[in-house]
């Protein structure tokens, strides 16, 4: 996330500030201010994401679950998706979201955060993928893709996506 | 005022597009909204919206359009190219959604990044009565009240939501709704009675 900061990206999410959730780690040497904690209300938190960037402001936007985040989905697929189309493509917005597919292990997490694909863990990215077809939704499942595909995504002047594993983090 | 329109003004614009629809010659949704032009033109002087100001809004945002600067024909463009519920004009800084609720959280990070960068810019979107009950809408009401966020939120109850009537579907008594957004300050609020239907003109149109 240093990376990103040095960007003077903003980095919007539940346990950005506080900790709690395996991926806080990665937000311990970003400036305080440019980290906002989010409360507990995902779709706000979404909406409010995709507003920053109307505004130019680039945000990391962090879901510490994926099954957290499907609260988040209509401004995703219902608004963010379709801007270029609903704003006669006056309008771009190019945030990252960031989530997490969580461990199963060493602790069983309930069946809420599984998902009875064959790997048994909450992973909805093909379905997010065929919802979207503006935001790029890329699963970081080797540990080699994930400065590259944050790269691309600072880069690229469409919002991303990005779905990393749980397992991957001490 | 950015601009000067009149009730009349706002009224025949309106009229205009009732017609052009009825001709057939707009084959998508739209939402004509009469009966509170007065109100929308008070709000605009009242908070002295300007042009560096965001407006966020709806799918029924032609009277708001116009007040914020959009040139009528460039409007009545936009609503034949099938775009009235969802109208956004980058110079005029207008951003709608066709989607129950979800502008408010989208205004509400505006204004954030607004209040961050320390610009001299001000958010207003406008709701109707059932959008302003949504879970997302008060989240982000009360998120921008807390923080103190350069925006209001400006509530049209015209009490009915398509054909459902918002108090009977919330259970709520009169003067429940003024009363639970009068808590916020940063919540501007007026009643009507919408003088169009709901979508479309109320007529029958052949299409094809």
């Amino acid at each position: 996330m240093e990376f990103l900061a040095s960007k003077e990206f903003v980095f919007l999410g539940q346990t950005v500030v506080s900790p709690g959730t395996a991926c806080h780690k990665s937000f311990v040497n970003v400036p305080a201010e440019l980290k906002i904690e989010a409360p507990v209300a995902e779709s706000l938190q979404m909406g409010m994401a995709i507003g920053m960037g109307l505004q130019g402001t680039r945000v990391l936007n962090l879901f510490p679950r994926l099954n957290f985040m499907l609260c988040a989905i209509d401004p995703l697929v219902n608004f963010l998706d379709k801007l270029d189309e609903i704003s006669n493509k006056e309008f771009d917005c190019r945030i990252i979201t960031r989530t997490v597919i969580g461990s199963k292990s060493p602790l069983w997490p309930g069946k809420q955060h599984l998902s009875p694909d064959f790997h048994d863990l909450c992973d909805y990215t093909k379905a997010l993928q065929v919802m979207c077809s503006s935001v790029n939704v890329v699963r970081l499942d080797e540990a080699a893709q994930i400065f590259p595909e944050y790269e691309k995504a600072y880069n690229s002047n469409k919002s991303s996506l990005l779905i990393e594993w749980a397992d991957k983090y001490e | 005022m950015i601009t000067n329109h009149t009730v009349e003004s706002l009224i025949h614009f309106e009229k205009e597009i009732e017609s052009v629809y009825n001709e057939g010659r707009i084959a998508a949704p739209i939402h004509l909204r009469g009966g509170n032009e007065q109100q929308i033109i008070d709000i605009f002087e009242k908070e002295k919206i300007r042009d560096q100001d965001h407006c966020y809004g709806t799918w029924a945002f032609h009277l708001e359009s116009l007040l914020k600067g959009v040139p009528p024909e460039e409007l009545k463009k936009a609503i034949l190219d099938k775009r009235s519920i969802t109208l956004c004009f980058k110079k005029q800084n207008i951003v709608c959604s066709a989607i129950v609720g979800s502008i408010a959280a989208i205004a509400t990070g505006a204004a954030l990044s607004i209040k961050r960068a320390g610009k001299d810019e001000r958010v207003f979107v406008f709701l109707g009565d059932m959008s302003s009950f949504c879970g997302t809408t008060l989240e982000a009401i009360r998120y921008a009240q807390n923080f103190k966020l350069p925006i209001r939120f400006i509530v049209s109850d015209n009490e009915i939501s398509v054909k459902t009537p918002t108090k009977e579907a919330w259970g709520l008594k009169d003067g429940e709704l003024e009363a639970m957004l009068g808590q916020f300050d940063n919540v501007i609020y007026y009643k009507y009675k919408n003088t169009y239907s709901h979508s479309g003109t109320g007529v029958r149109v052949n299409f094809w």
